[in-house]
């Protein structure tokens, strides 16, 4: 059972005991530097730990901090030097808390892995093969940070929080009288510090370099930007109007010329999203390619209607133009017969 | 279910002969052993025993023991106390790459805030100090030197009476103080750590309780004292005196340098048996840290190739081993190891370096129900 300390997988731990099953909790140590949120505080690793106290299983910690700063870290800088957007939990996820976890736990002769995400693993019309659902609590589902986990994990994965809404979870918790009842949810991306924000955590990593902000439509330049690699697309704070008084969105950044254009509403939309062909990833079925689905473009954002193609340049036509998506970011696709089903995911090239 | 406890240098349990001393004491010493009445002179009496039999055992002035509360507090006295009552400017420390935490970070501590000038002395292969590094850095301006009597996780030996020649040579002003907490239990610190000022020891090592330690004070040497108030312990540790810990940590010693010779020759014996029986079934998968050099009898550090120290612990937890990585910090979570970098241990060692360490308790069923446990769990995590 992957404990963080919260209130989730604290339950999440209840429930497995409760249910009779030999449980040992495992708290990973992802970030060696400085947190004030996230999941790797030492109070944090305290709670975890008392919890399973209070369960009466085994706690241990496992340090992944190398593995944190290599796989997780390192990217996530230098696809910002690289002008991309990505998404750190879903690599956190992808890399440490399940292949990494998964091949550990295997190793020590454990047959299941347990996290207090919100989202089901449950079997639709072939028995063999599990499928990744959405969470029950729309508010907290999941089920988009864990879009790109292959059959291999799913199949050995439980989720035992993802049928329970999360005042429910709380409930329980306080009735269980889990130290980590009413603990806010963890927010933020765990090694970003809200003093110094993104902004500080990348400037004492990479150059960044200020840029001008230029409407594409007039060739005006509108303003300045202080760092043209924290741009992203589709962006429309700290941009401000055009000359004609309408609000500016990102459409284009060009790290080269420290640029970075902007245009209306309208510019800033588009109805394709490009994938890069080598990201797309599968839940255990193939892809529909040629056939509409249902795709999530952030961790809480609105499901839309979508065909998926495949080929060399795979890319997903929308039913309706969208904000643009920034380079790095993940898209999860969910079935559109039956929209609570994870398919797989992709990244936006 | 513990089938093997193989973790002694971290905490061992606490001797028969302690809970026997303390525990009438519990109800019967109930005043302040500062207190000049009857009561408190009974206590006083009892906790100056405990002083002067620790003293005696450790080779100090008569009454020069500080009790603290542990280890890291003496270590910490030392280093930091010697430091700010030394009187030198600009004073240099110099203490082993090796040390334990409780000595190295209240150097760097020191040294950060611009009290000290810190240098690190390096080490071999095996953990032994280098004397010709010792003797160069020693000069007018060294105000300590700090190195350990043996190391608490390779368990290695130092030549604590040829560094305090060296020091004698060139640095006769600078004070010696040498952290004994592992070496206690083993060795006659009369004459292992000879020629040290300084000395701490730990209860809880020794079969003591935990949470009290000492520093022996084996010459009047200027020490500045890092808690101040009503002066007790020789104005060197302010704070009711805690009467029954000191007791415990004077039976414990006292128990251990009576048992001491039988003791080292049964434990040397079953840590040769525990490595031989993991050599004989794992062969040159395990690989031990401190071959040759003189080491405590009760410690066995290896590491197991292609195998990850971090689940090995976990993998003989369920397999009721009780085993150290080494030092961990507060969280629980294996860090990185500054003894393994400093003796240059190969990476590939270093992944999968255990400790495992034997003590009064050790039976040989417990070495052979352990050494089965161990050399199956490292067959379960090497083929998995």
């Amino acid at each position: 059972m992957a404990m963080s300390g919260g209130v989730d997988s604290s339950v999440a731990a209840a429930l497995l005991v409760e249910a009779g099953h030999d449980v040992t909790g495992v708290t990973l140590r992802l970030w060696g530097g400085s947190s004030d949120s996230g999941c790797c505080a030492a109070t944090d690793v305290d709670d975890a730990r008392r919890v399973a106290q209070q369960l009466g299983i085994a706690h241990h910690v496992f340090n992944l901090t190398e593995a944190f700063d290599a796989a997780v870290v390192q990217p996530y800088v230098e696809a910002h030097r690289q002008g991309r957007t990505p998404n750190p939990c879903i690599e956190c996820n992808r890399h440490l808390k399940f292949d990494l976890l998964v091949d550990r736990i295997r190793r020590l002769g454990f047959d299941r892995l347990a996290t207090g995400h919100h989202a089901k693993v449950g079997r639709r019309s072939n028995p063999d093969r599990a499928v990744l659902l959405r969470g029950a609590d729309p508010l907290k589902d999941q089920s988009y940070v864990l879009s790109m986990l292959p059959q291999a994990v799913l199949s050995c994965l439980e989720l035992p929080v993802g049928h329970l809404h999360k005042a429910e979870v709380r409930e329980l918790a306080a009735q269980l009288g889990l130290r980590s009842a009413h603990k806010p949810d963890s927010q933020d991306v765990c090694f970003i510090t809200s003093t110094a924000g993104r902004e500080g955590f990348l400037a004492e990593r990479i150059e960044l370099h200020p840029g001008s902000v230029v409407d594409t439509a007039t060739g005006l330049v509108l303003g300045q930007v202080p760092a043209v690699e924290l741009v992203t697309l589709g962006q429309r704070k700290g941009i401000g109007a055009g000359p004609d008084g309408e609000r500016r969105y990102v459409t284009h950044v060009e790290l080269s010329t420290k640029t970075v254009h902007v245009g209306p509403l309208a510019a800033a939309q588009s109805r394709i999203l490009e994938l890069d062909p080598t990201s797309l990833t599968t839940t255990g079925v193939p892809l529909p390619f040629g056939q509409a689905v249902i795709v999530q473009v952030s961790a809480h954002g609105a499901p839309l209607e979508a065909v998926l193609i495949g080929g060399d340049a795979p890319r997903l036509e929308l039913a309706a133009p969208e904000r643009l998506v920034a380079p790095g970011q993940t898209v999860a696709l969910y079935d559109r017969g039956d929209p609570e089903v994870v398919l797989g995911s992709g990244m936006v090239r | 279910m513990v089938v093997a406890y193989l973790d002694h240098a971290a905490a061992t349990s606490v001797r028969p002969e302690v809970l026997e001393a303390v525990g009438p004491l519990l109800d019967t010493l109930a005043a302040n052993p500062t207190a000049t009445h009857a009561e408190g002179r009974a206590a006083r009496h009892v906790l100056d025993d405990a002083r002067e039999e620790v003293a005696e055992l450790c080779g100090a002035i008569p009454g020069g023991v500080v009790f603290t509360g542990g280890g890291t507090e003496a270590d910490n006295l030392a280093v930091t106390g010697v430091v700010r009552a030394c009187g030198i400017e600009a004073p240099q420390v110099l203490v082993s790459a090796i040390e334990h935490k409780a000595v190295l970070e209240p150097a760097q501590h020191l040294a950060r805030r611009g009290e000290a000038e810190l240098a690190l002395l390096g080490v071999n292969g095996e953990g032994l100090v280098d004397l010709h590094a010792l003797a160069a850095s020693l000069g007018p301006s060294t105000a300590l030197v700090s190195v350990m009597t043996a190391n608490n996780e390779l368990g290695t030996i130092q030549p604590i009476v040829q560094i305090a020649a060296a020091i004698a040579n060139r640095a006769p002003h600078a004070v010696l103080h040498t952290d004994a907490v592992q070496a206690a239990p083993w060795l006659d610190l009369c004459t292992a750590a000879r020629g040290a000022d300084l000395v701490t020891l730990s209860g809880h090592k020794l079969g003591g309780l935990k949470g009290v330690g000492a520093l022996v004070l084996r010459r009047r040497v200027p020490l500045e004292p890092l808690i101040v108030g009503g002066a007790q312990e020789l104005g060197l540790r302010s704070g009711t005196q805690d009467v029954l810990s000191a007791v415990s940590l004077a039976v414990a010693l006292r128990c251990a340098v009576a048992d001491r010779d039988h003791e080292v020759e049964r434990v040397r014996a079953l840590r040769r048996e525990l490595w031989q029986r993991l050599e004989h079934d794992l062969g040159a998968q395990v690989h031990q840290t401190v071959p040759s050099a003189p080491s405590l009898p009760g410690h066995l550090h290896l590491s197991v190739l292609g195998v990850d120290a971090e689940e090995l612990l976990v993998a003989l937890d369920r397999a009721g081993v009780c085993a150290s990585g080494g030092s961990s910090c507060a969280s629980g979570a294996l860090e990185a190891n500054h003894v393994l970098e400093a003796i240059a241990l190969p990476p590939s060692l270093r992944r999968g370096a255990v400790r495992l360490t034997l003590g009064r308790t050790t039976t040989q069923g417990e070495v052979e129900a352990g050494a089965r446990a161990i050399v199956e769990v490292v067959r379960q995590l090497s083929t998995a």
